[in-house]
């Protein structure tokens, strides 16, 4: 159980973000609640594709982290109302392909995402979230 | 009273008010003496408002009975916020949370029949009709007591609530029977997410605000440490644009946990800058309502506590758990006293105005060196930036600079607010003329054409601590700071209108006059500040606290060893006879379910539940889950031992271990005897409220048929042995029996008229892991040194006699026979002792001179 509601949890996702973008997928989170330390980015889940913190990039202020490289001793501070993109691939700089499937997709209509990320202040949170493309 | 509000403050009385307040636990501060004293210097700290949670399951122990007496006398409490003039808000939950067991609510909530405690289940929204009944009584004893007072200015319902879509049926529920119970001041809900959360139903929207709360980092290092409070007026009040925001608590200070790095380390975190910074921020954001969670820390006494927090609730607070004054209170006085001369309960924001950062002057060493140039590329950009006439507050936040000015519309002049985050000191100027050096990590309120009576201050970087006016003649303390100054307008006395702090001696002052008015501007060091009191618009210097409503002065006294009483006349009992083969259980409960042990299914509420039961032929190996900490004992013999603490959802622990069949007994008749202490609930703010204590499950392997009886309790607890004769046990028995350790002291009562000494046990050296400690009959506090870190016990004056009993019930399960024979050459008792943080002498006020 996370202290953060549901509802909540959803306002942090920006509607409308989902997107195939060169690199991948992208979408869009903002922090919405308070400033806090992300200390794992777990996994993202869009549809039936599982992306771990290997596959995932995250670009806040400019700046691309992996989010393997998030952890409790390198936490990754967000501000307050501060925009966050996830790219999601299952190419980064290993060049390590993490799926037998094809390079990442989305479905036309309805996609259905979870985000799961661990935090200093609410421990595990998981957002459950659907968008359209 | 009369109270009213519009969007800047609270009215009462027809005048806008600032309501600064401290939050206070009664329950962890018991007695009516602690109370008058707490409150004391909760009011000579400047507050005028104190806010109580009511908790209650302290008042209730069953369904429909209530306790309003003796340490429970909320009436004599709440008489005493009218004798020292103070303003209360009240919070009676029903959930308070505050590190509470079950978040305060009384135990016999669990025990009635489809009960979904607050109406809400994994997250989402359950209406329960038994629930609402429950907290309509509560909410039928306590509410009527509250309106007997008419100095109550805001009513809380629920505390930190949310589910999971946010429905909002309880809390209007909750609205409309405070309403209809006749609560005539304006209704909050105290919303821990800041996020408008139930904003429409409400009066008021409060929120909590606690930027600091993972020690394991320094909130220095991180800039946006205060980012919620740094952007509340722009974020926050759209949800109750009618009305004042209130920071229902606003941090003053943090709890620890069992593991935790303990107090020692937590104060360092907590000093005057964060109290200074927070509050400061708050008022910079138009805030006119606020409340220091904690104003006064506490002791977590009997089975207050959460599982989560040991027996002290310090909280670094500006009044220790001891009622002795620290750093952040004298902050805090700083700040209340400007508050209380300069009442800012209607401010405006001024969009635009000019600030610049100019270069450094500082004497540095290497590290500091490479922090500036690193500023100083930051500046040039800034410059560029400012060329472009784009400077705003959002450059100067990137220099980690603070700067926010308010036009007061009560006072006629403007506030700046300017905060400093960097490890260097920080040169500005302010308004194209006025030029100020902030220190690293410090924040200032400093008047801009602030009239006085008899002249007006232009600009000051020097801030005020004070103003009192007596007839025609004003005084105006301001606060004696490194390179700073003041400008002050004409007319002149020695021709002077600007005074650098540099050649200022502490209390030299300025007299000006206009007409018949004096205005006295008096500089003050801040440590003279901080010995500095202001009674009836008197002034008292050199006095280090005031407690009794202001008539009593402390003065720190020189340590002397007969300031402390000695522990004489040592005894020790074997008190679990419990554990005891043979033992007659027959009138313990049978299990109310088979199966079924835990302490909810059987109502069994102790915090050390037994658990006894008798078979044949011994058993190759026990499955056992329980909560906390538990031994199992086979005829009498500890066979293991175990605990469990953590976090409900995330430690569940089923224990599988085989029985050493040394000790069967050779009839073939065996008796299986397990204890379990729990150390509470849990507070239910973050995890599920309702998780059983006690034994989770147990079987047997193979499986036996056994018939389990069950009791809450030690011995001596409940058969009062405090007051048995002292006669030792006798050692005859190698069973590994709990062990009582009693010893007397004496406290001279003419003494607590003429010192404040709190006392505390100190067992720092004890020889044994875990015990709990009982001041006459009176459970204070739980030791266990190897989940410390607390070793260092407050006994509450409350329980203090002139003669007194300290008893100790130790279980050494780790260590039992060693435990045994350091007991028998009398080296468990030799280190245990009575010791002091500071003694006080106290001197009547009307004896001393006020000017």
């Amino acid at each position: 159980m996370t202290i953060i509601p549901s509802f909540l949890l959803k306002k942090i996702y920006k509607k409308g973000s989902l997107r195939l973008i060169e690199e991948g997928i992208a979408f869009e989170l903002k922090n919405i609640l308070a400033p806090g330390f992300i200390t794992g980015i777990n996994f993202v889940k869009i549809n039936d594709t599982i992306y771990n913190s290997s596959f995932i990039k995250i670009i806040k202020s400019g700046v691309a982290t992996l989010a393997e490289h998030v952890s409790s001793e390198n936490p990754m501070l967000v501000k307050l109302n501060e925009d966050i993109t996830c790219i999601l691939n299952n190419e980064f700089d290993s060049g390590i392909n993490c799926f037998s499937e094809p390079a990442a997709q989305l479905q036309k209509g309805i996609n259905n995402i979870i985000v799961e990320l661990t935090s200093l202040d609410a421990g595990r949170v998981q957002i459950n979230l659907s968008d359209m493309v | 009273m009369i109270i009213d509000y519009d969007k800047y403050s609270l009215i009462i009385n027809n005048k806008k008010v600032l309501i600064n307040s401290a939050a206070f636990h009664y329950f962890r501060c018991p007695g009516i003496d602690t109370w008058r004293d707490r409150l004391s210097k909760i009011k000579a700290c400047g507050y005028n408002t104190v806010d109580f949670y009511f908790c209650w399951g302290y008042h209730s122990h069953k369904p429909g009975a209530y306790d309003f007496t003796g340490i429970r006398d909320i009436r004599a409490l709440l008489d005493l916020t009218v004798e020292l003039d103070l303003h209360v808000i009240a919070r009676p939950g029903p959930f308070i949370n505050a590190e509470l067991s079950l978040g305060g609510l009384p135990t016999w909530l669990l025990n009635i029949p489809g009960m979904i405690i607050r109406n809400k289940k994994d997250g989402n929204f359950v209406y329960s009709k038994p629930y609402m009944k429950a907290l309509r009584e509560w909410y039928s004893r306590i509410i009527p007591i509250i309106n007997e007072y008419h100095n109550i200015i805001a009513f809380q319902i629920e505390n930190e609530y949310f589910t999971n879509e946010a429905e909002p049926d309880y809390m209007q529920e909750l609205y409309d029977m405070s309403r209809s119970l006749g609560i005539k001041a304006p209704i909050f809900h105290n919303d821990a997410l800041s996020v408008g959360l139930y904003s429409d139903i409400v009066n008021i929207y409060a929120f909590d605000n606690y930027p600091t709360i993972n020690l394991n980092y320094n909130w220095k290092d991180f800039p946006d440490t205060f980012g919620v409070l740094d952007n509340a007026e722009s974020n926050l009040k759209e949800y109750k644009d009618d009305a004042p925001l209130l920071i229902a608590e606003l941090q003053a200070g943090w709890f620890d946990r069992w593991d935790g790095i303990g107090y020692e380390k937590i104060h360092p975190h907590f000093e005057e800058q964060h109290i200074n910074i927070v509050t400061k921020t708050a008022l910079s954001q138009g805030i006119t309502m606020f409340n220091h969670y904690m104003g006064c820390g506490g002791t977590s006494w009997d089975k207050l506590a959460s599982c989560e927090v040991y027996t002290s609730y310090d909280f670094a607070a500006p009044i220790s758990e001891t009622g002795i004054p620290r750093k952040n209170y004298f902050k805090a006085k700083q700040i209340n006293y400007f508050l209380n001369s300069f009442n800012l309960a209607s401010t405006e924001l001024i969009e635009e105005f000019h600030a610049e950062v100019v270069a450094c002057h500082s004497e540095l060493d290497s590290e500091s060196i490479r922090q500036l140039e690193s500023v100083s590329k930051t500046e040039q950009i800034l410059k560029q930036v400012q060329d472009d006439n784009s400077m705003q507050d959002t450059i100067l936040e990137n220099e980690n600079l603070f700067i926010k000015l308010r036009k007061d519309n009560l006072n006629g002049c403007k506030w700046l607010f300017i905060r400093n985050f960097n490890i260097l000191d920080k040169n500005l100027n302010i308004l194209d003329k006025f030029n100020i050096k902030i220190k690293p990590f410090d924040m200032k309120i400093l008047p801009v054409d602030l009239n006085l009576n008899a002249c007006k201050i232009d600009f000051s970087s020097m801030e005020i601590f004070a103003r009192v006016e007596n007839a025609n003649h004003e005084k105006v303390f301001l606060l004696i700071d490194k390179d700073s100054e003041i400008y002050i307008s004409a007319p002149l006395i020695n021709g002077i209108n600007r005074i650098k702090s540099d050649n200022l001696e502490d209390l030299s002052s300025y007299k000006f006059t206009k007409d018949d008015q004096i205005t006295e501007i008096i500089f003050i060091k801040p440590e003279t500040a901080d010995k500095t009191w202001i009674i009836n618009n008197k002034i008292l210097t050199g006095v280090d606290f005031l407690t009794d409503n202001s008539a009593k002065a402390a003065f720190k006294k020189a340590f002397e060893k007969e300031d402390l009483p000695q522990l004489t006349n040592w005894k020790a009992f074997k008190c679990s006879p419990e554990i005891d083969f043979n033992y007659d259980y027959s009138s313990w409960d049978v299990l109310n379910e088979p199966e079924k042990f835990d302490c909810i299914t059987n109502a069994t509420y102790d915090d050390y539940i037994w658990y006894k039961g008798s078979f044949k032929h011994t058993p190759d190996m026990i499955e056992i889950s329980a909560k906390h900490c538990w031994a199992v004992y086979l005829n009498g013999k500890q066979i293991y031992q175990h605990d469990t603490l953590g976090i409900d959802h995330e430690i569940s622990e089923n224990i599988t271990f085989e029985i050493n069949k040394h000790f069967s007994h050779p009839t073939g008749r065996n008796e299986l005897t397990i204890l379990v202490q729990n150390l509470g609930f849990d507070k239910g703010f973050q995890n599920e409220l309702v998780a059983p204590r006690g034994i989770l499950s147990l079987k047997t392997i193979p499986e036996k048929e056994i018939e389990w009886r069950i009791r809450g309790g030690l011995a001596p607890v409940i058969e009062e042995w405090d007051f048995m004769p002292e006669d030792n046990l006798e050692n005859s028995s190698e069973n590994a029996y709990l062990v009582q350790l009693s010893a007397n002291f004496k406290i001279n009562p003419a003494n607590k008229k003429v010192e404040f000494n709190p006392l505390l046990l100190d067992l720092s050296d004890a020889k044994f892991n875990k015990a709990d400690i009982y001041l006459n009959g009176n459970h204070i506090g739980r030791f266990w040194k190897s989940k410390g870190p607390q070793t260092l016990f407050y006994m509450p004056e409350e329980f203090i006699n002139p003669v007194n009993r300290l008893s100790l019930i130790i279980w050494d399960r780790e260590n039992v026979i060693n435990f045994n024979k350091d007991f028998d050459s009398g080296q468990v008792c030799v280190n245990i002792k009575i010791r002091n943080i500071q003694a006080f002498e106290l001197k009547s006020v009307e004896g001393l001179n006020l000017t």
